[in-house]
């Protein structure tokens, strides 16, 4: 078990030095002075002077990488261009937004996903199987940028029952916060819900013909219980799988719908910084995002062993 | 015999329908690519203001847009686009992804193996979009450079899946025989190795193309990918998105187009992965 932790880690780590170097090689592609790039066309001598003697930009190119990693790590990442306020404190503002509009794409993701799967698992190959299966195809093709506007267009514009836009801090008015997070929650919680409910599918007909199972029938036991106390916990494992490695694409779902519902969080701060060509902003938001990766899936491999604690070595790791 | 086989994979395919369904679309699809030109003959970037927003006619079956432009030429000719963008970026992605895979695969746990799984990983790490992204920053908006940056960004999946497929080769008795024989690691890998992986890397480019498609769109909605006037359903719904109200089926016909082509990809897909690998079933 400590070997497999350790070893998790040290990939981890090693991934995170990777990433490190990809970014940071990144902004250096961009054409022009680096001190001009992460001050702006607006800088002026005296402040490109200073970014120049913080970033060490006259030291070799290796020393200006550990200089770099060394203030990432204690949390300096820059300020924004535009902004002038710290690239971390702007994250650090904006990523409750984001992580409620997960959180609640999430829970809809699930809360489809999780009974239609065991459902169509358990009436496997009937109409209601092929049912299931086709909505979720659907799911997984429908461009969620497509799907929102057109929530827009039913729900706001035509029946007027949601707002189409904004965002109102649920400290303020949690019924009107709700509102308007209820349609961008769950375009991005959409797609997800197709990927986890495929799996859940999949993973619940395989245990559902194991010996276990069958003993468990044949003891009697009323078909709830086998199939939720005996099969589903088992059939969760490869989900909690998908569900890390889905965070990516949840994150990268939070751009689009956000630009669309014009909620102000993490998603709509990588669109705005693009276009402002605020470098440093990009810069600190995709490192900020790969390493989020990079640590939600540890905890997920780490997480395995919780959920089935026969399994601790090798297996569960899915590096290569 | 291989007309004899053919004959069976017809038969196989044809108790599949919406995968037959699915494979058509694409075909309808990469028609109205290819004959854009003869289909939609009215100039995609033609403007004509007096007829701003107008609801769909006979003359403009998909209505026009914000500059008077015809709606179903715009989509035809969009069709390209997305097309190009879909396939080029997995060609690319194929292209670096596929020898990457190899290499590590065949050679692993050797220097080069650990080296390209580490920079596979953290490049796995960057969520698809938000790299893509990253890169168009760098790059600049256009939609080579959102092409390149969908396939750079696709690139991991590829390496990855093929060192699998290489692992699980390699000790087959026919790769063992082939070097038992003599034949170098190249040899190896280009007669006996790769020939046996190509239909599972296919059944991937089915997965990917409709996924770089959607992303295209997206780039293109978000402002980082085609730019104005070039026809392309992402920046169509851009713009129909300000006019959801006035003049929704801006936003119907584009968002529409994609759904259908994607949805075709995948139902064609599950047919491909099917056929290629009756054991599932």
């Amino acid at each position: 078990m400590l070997d497999f932790l350790i070893r998790r880690v040290a990939i981890s780590i090693v991934t995170l030095f990777v990433i490190s170097l990809i970014v940071f090689t990144g902004v250096r592609m961009i054409p022009g002075d680096p001190a001009r790039v992460m001050g702006g066309t607006d800088a002026d001598a005296a402040g490109l002077a200073e970014i120049r003697q913080k970033y060490g930009l006259d030291a070799p190119i290796a020393l200006q990488y550990l200089r770099w990693v060394g203030l990432a790590l204690r949390g300096d990442l820059g300020e924004s261009i535009r902004t002038r306020e710290s690239v971390v404190w702007t994250v650090a503002r904006k990523l409750p937004i984001t992580m409620e509009l997960a959180g609640l794409s999430l829970l809809i993701a699930l809360g489809i996903a999780i009974p239609s799967g065991i459902f169509s698992a358990v009436r496997r190959n009937t109409v209601w199987d092929f049912l299931v299966n086709a909505v979720s195809l659907c799911g997984l093709s429908v461009p969620s940028f497509w799907l929102g506007l057109m929530l827009i267009l039913l729900l706001s514009v035509r029946l007027h029952w949601l707002p189409a836009s904004g965002f109102v801090p649920p400290w303020e008015d949690l019924g009107a916060n709700l509102r308007r997070m209820l349609m961008p929650a769950f375009v991005l919680g959409n797609g997800l819900a197709a990927v986890l409910m495929r799996q859940t599918r999949n993973s619940m007909i395989e245990i559902l013909s194991a010996d276990y199972i069958r003993t468990a029938w044949s003891k009697g036991l009323a078909g709830r219980a086998v199939i939720l106390r005996h099969a589903f916990r088992n059939g969760l494992i490869p989900v909690v799988t998908i569900l890390g490695l889905q965070t990516g694409a949840l994150m990268g779902g939070a751009v689009v719908t956000e630009s669309i519902f014009v909620v102000p969080g993490f998603g709509r701060l990588i669109v705005e910084s693009v276009f402002t060509r605020d470098y440093p902003l990009v810069q600190g938001v995709v490192l900020i995002t790969a390493s989020t990766y990079v640590l939600v899936n540890l905890l997920v491999d780490l997480s395995y062993s919780l959920l089935n604690p026969r399994i601790r070595i090798g297996g569960a790791a899915s590096g290569g | 015999m291989a007309a004899e086989r053919g004959g069976r994979l017809w038969r196989r395919l044809w108790r599949r329908p919406p995968a037959v369904v699915g494979a058509l679309v694409v075909l309808f699809f990469v028609a109205l690519a290819v004959g854009a030109p003869w289909i939609a003959t009215s100039d995609p970037q033609r403007s004509d203001y007096g007829k701003i927003r107008k609801a769909p006619t006979a003359a403009n079956p998909f209505g026009t847009d914000d500059l008077g432009r015809d709606n179903f030429s715009r989509v035809v000719w969009g069709t390209r686009i997305s097309m190009q963008a879909g396939v080029f970026s997995i060609v690319l992605a194929i292209a670096i992804g596929v020898p990457a895979g190899l290499v590590a695969g065949y050679w692993s746990g050797g220097v080069i193996d650990q080296l390209i799984m580490r920079l596979t990983d953290a490049w796995l790490a960057f969520p698809f979009l938000i790299l893509a992204i990253g890169l168009v920053t760098i790059m600049g908006a256009s939609l080579t450079n959102a092409t390149v940056a969908i396939g750079l960004a696709a690139t991991p999946t590829f390496i990855r899946l093929t060192r699998g497929l290489v692992l699980g080769t390699r000790e087959e008795e026919y790769v063992q025989a082939a070097r038992a024989l003599g034949a170098g690691g190249p040899r190896t890998i280009l007669r006996h190795i790769l020939p046996n992986i190509v239909s599972a890397l296919l059944v991937q480019a089915t997965v990917s193309i409709p996924a770089a498609i959607i992303a295209e769109a997206i780039l293109s909605f978000l402002g980082l990918g085609v730019q104005p006037p070039t026809p392309s359903w992402g920046t169509m719904l851009n713009t129909a998105q300000q006019f959801l109200e006035t003049a929704p089926w801006m936003a119907w016909w584009p968002g529409l187009a994609i759904f259908s082509l994607t949805l075709s990809f995948n139902l064609a897909g599950d047919g491909v992965r099917d056929l290629l690998d009756p054991k599932d079933y």
